[in-house]
């Protein structure tokens, strides 16, 4: 019997089950249906064409609109053991015609190629020897021009796909778009009776806030110095890119700054370093990140007013892609209106501005809601939903948001809260929302080892570190803590030829430790424990560290053993 | 009860200052302090090490487990 789409899932990618809506969409592409699937962020969207390229007899054409998206998604494949390429302007012309010529000879499964591509006579002529079996547009939002992402070259795809010699199965997938864009793409890429799956824009582990700081820097500060993670900070304009970074550069964070005025060569060296963890922090403009498949990303903020709804869920959407907690928060200072205004403005084109001064409006009413803002985006992309998440910065203030508050002292305008439901009530809702989140364990000492392990393998490969395991998978490490080969293919996200590959390194520092958080252990072990019992599972550092680490700390032994009451250290 | 108030109230901190610094008990227990600058302020930061991280652990499970007895 051949395999099936769960076996390429299992063995390649090394997932146990498909996540809501993609295995409805693999079974249509299967069956040879077009598909459009609107999912988001980290909802696993690659897969929907991954994993039927992989069993469809001939090649799958990925049209991506990014260059880095394309570099990063052939390495994962390649790393899982999948012969994948991309063709795209970032090879020379040498490598394009090496790439052209392995493919028409049946190297590849899977090949990325960039919209301006498929009108060029060598593609044209390439698509004529191949057998393709599916095109996936990637990004399909690109093709509206209600969307913020709009590429006229996207347009070209529908005659692309009509010069085939066969028509094969067509897919689009995004995780913007609002029900205009979405009409937009089925009509645009000329769909036919396509499944069109939503799965709903949630991300449950994102942590949305509107702070509006009179200092922002102090804020900003106040923030990534308690938060010892990797984050994007995203800023209206080059010269606050510049400022921003370089306040930070001085108070001796590990910064990049990325924004289209800087010389090709720099921005490149900022985007790699930040992919492979050289930099903690990427200062920038809206330049960067799409098509940025950076998993452990965990705070993006926000120090300017975004120009719609649509490109900050996307901005924001780049955090927490691989389902850990992570922050959302974004800075907002009436005055920053008149910059959004003043750069609408430059447009030659009336509608064009009154079409972005009215995205602009819905933007402006996020920040002034008293409302839940998760209520608000959801509602935003046609979601509608009942109830409160509980979760967001107007529903909940955390503990992040009180610090930036006191960073400012007396200068920050009190924030404003909806009358609250019961704490019971508040914390039933939020454990139940976040059990689909894997758990953090950010602390364990074991988690720190595990990375460094990834971290020596991917500098040795040459790799972004993801590419080797996700944050998610090292997780899932600790928590599963294999001692064998077959324990170590349990893990979500190792595939047979990761475990070939990688496996003897981890397992060995797997082999030398305990479990800290033994997947045995009940709920009624965990109530007969004592405060003393609890104080040994608790990472202490070797080095002295500030108090919110500490609190972190204790936080990964609560949170792994379901108490309540986290630790506050403010 | 939240970090810093606990070690305020059992005596290893101090804010008569404005700041939260360590007492001579809290200096004993392994609290000091870093000199740091931020937007050209300097203020001094407050850091834990072994023994202290233990004993915030300590007080804060203990607060913890009186509580909810």
């Amino acid at each position: 019997m051949g395999m099936t789409a769960r076996d390429v899932l299992r063995r390649t990618f090394g997932y146990d089950n498909f996540r809501e809506g993609q295995g409805e969409l693999i079974d249509a592409v299967l069956a040879g249906r077009d598909v459009c699937g609107i999912m988001p962020t980290g909802a696993g969207k690659s897969l929907c064409y991954q994993v039927p390229a992989l069993l469809l007899p001939g090649v799958t054409l990925v049209v991506s609109p990014l260059i880095s998206l394309m570099r990063d998604q052939v390495m994962a494949l390649v790393s899982a053991g999948v012969s994948a390429t991309f063709i795209n302007s970032s090879l020379t012309d040498a490598q394009v015609a090496k790439a052209m010529a392995n493919a028409r000879e049946g190297k590849y499964k899977i090949i990325y190629i960039a919209p301006e591509r498929l009108s060029t006579a060598s593609m044209m002529s390439l698509a004529a020897a191949l057998d393709i079996s599916m095109v996936a547009v990637d990004e399909a939002h690109c093709i509206s021009q209600w969307g913020q992402d709009f590429r006229p070259q996207y347009m070209d795809i529908p005659a692309f796909i009509g010069g085939l010699k066969r028509r094969p199965v067509v897919g689009a997938f995004t995780a913007t778009a609002t029900p205009r864009v979405r009409a937009d793409i089925l009509r645009a890429l000329e769909l036919r009776n396509p499944l069109d799956v939503v799965t709903g824009f949630d991300r449950p582990n994102l942590y949305f806030a509107v702070h509006s700081p009179k200092n922002k820097y102090a804020a900003l500060a106040a923030y990534v110095q308690s938060h010892n993670h990797v984050g994007i900070v995203y800023c209206a304009t080059r010269k606050e890119v510049d400022s921003v970074a370089e306040q930070l550069v001085a108070d001796g964070y590990n910064v990049a700054a990325y924004h289209a005025g800087l010389p090709d060569a720099t921005r490149t060296r900022a985007q790699d370093d930040f992919l492979h963890d050289r930099v903690q922090i990427i200062v920038a403009t809206n330049a960067f990140g799409m098509g940025i498949d950076k998993s452990n990303v965990r705070f993006v903020i926000h120090y300017s007013l975004p120009q719609n709804v649509e490109a900050y869920y996307q901005e924001a959407g780049r955090a927490g892609r691989d389902g850990l907690p992570s922050d959302c928060i974004l800075f907002y200072a009436r005055r920053d209106i008149f910059t959004s205004v003043f750069l609408i403005n430059q447009s030659d084109s009336e509608e064009e501005k009154r079409r972005n001064r009215l995205l602009l409006d819905k933007m402006i009413q996020y920040c002034d809601t008293q409302s839940c803002l998760r209520q608000y985006l959801l509602a935003y992309f046609g979601e509608q939903r009942g109830e409160d998440c509980d979760d967001c910065g107007n529903c909940a203030p955390s503990e992040a948001l009180e610090m930036m508050d006191a960073a400012n002292a007396d200068a920050s305008p009190k924030r404003k809260h909806k009358a609250r439901k019961p704490r019971e009530e508040r914390a039933e809702r939020i454990r139940s929302r976040k059990e689909r989140a894997p758990r953090l364990a950010f602390s364990d000492p074991l988690f720190e080892s595990l990375k460094a392990v990834r971290m020596e393998i991917a500098t040795r490969e040459k790799v972004p570190a993801f590419v080797v395991f996700s944050d998610a998978t090292l997780v899932d490490m600790c928590q599963k803590h294999p001692q064998s080969e077959e324990a170590f293919l349990q893990v979500s996200g190792v595939g047979q030829v990761k475990l070939e590959r990688y496996g003897a390194a981890f397992l060995e520092v797997l082999r030398g430790t305990q479990p800290a958080n033994p997947a045995t252990e009940s709920q009624a072990e965990t109530s007969a424990l004592t405060p003393d019992q609890l104080l040994q599972s608790i990472a202490i550092a070797n080095d002295s560290i500030q108090i919110s680490l500490v609190a972190e700390n204790i936080n990964a032994v609560l949170l792994r053993h379901d108490m309540k009451k986290p630790a506050a250290w403010l | 009860m939240a970090l810093n108030k606990l070690l305020l109230v059992n005596g290893y901190l101090d804010d008569a200052s404005g700041d939260k610094l360590p007492t001579a008990q809290g200096t004993a227990a392994g609290i000091t302090t870093q000199r740091r600058n931020a937007r050209g302020r300097d203020y001094d930061q407050c850091i834990f090490d072994a023994q202290a991280q233990r004993l915030c652990a300590k007080l804060f499970l203990h607060e913890m487990f009186q509580q909810d007895a």
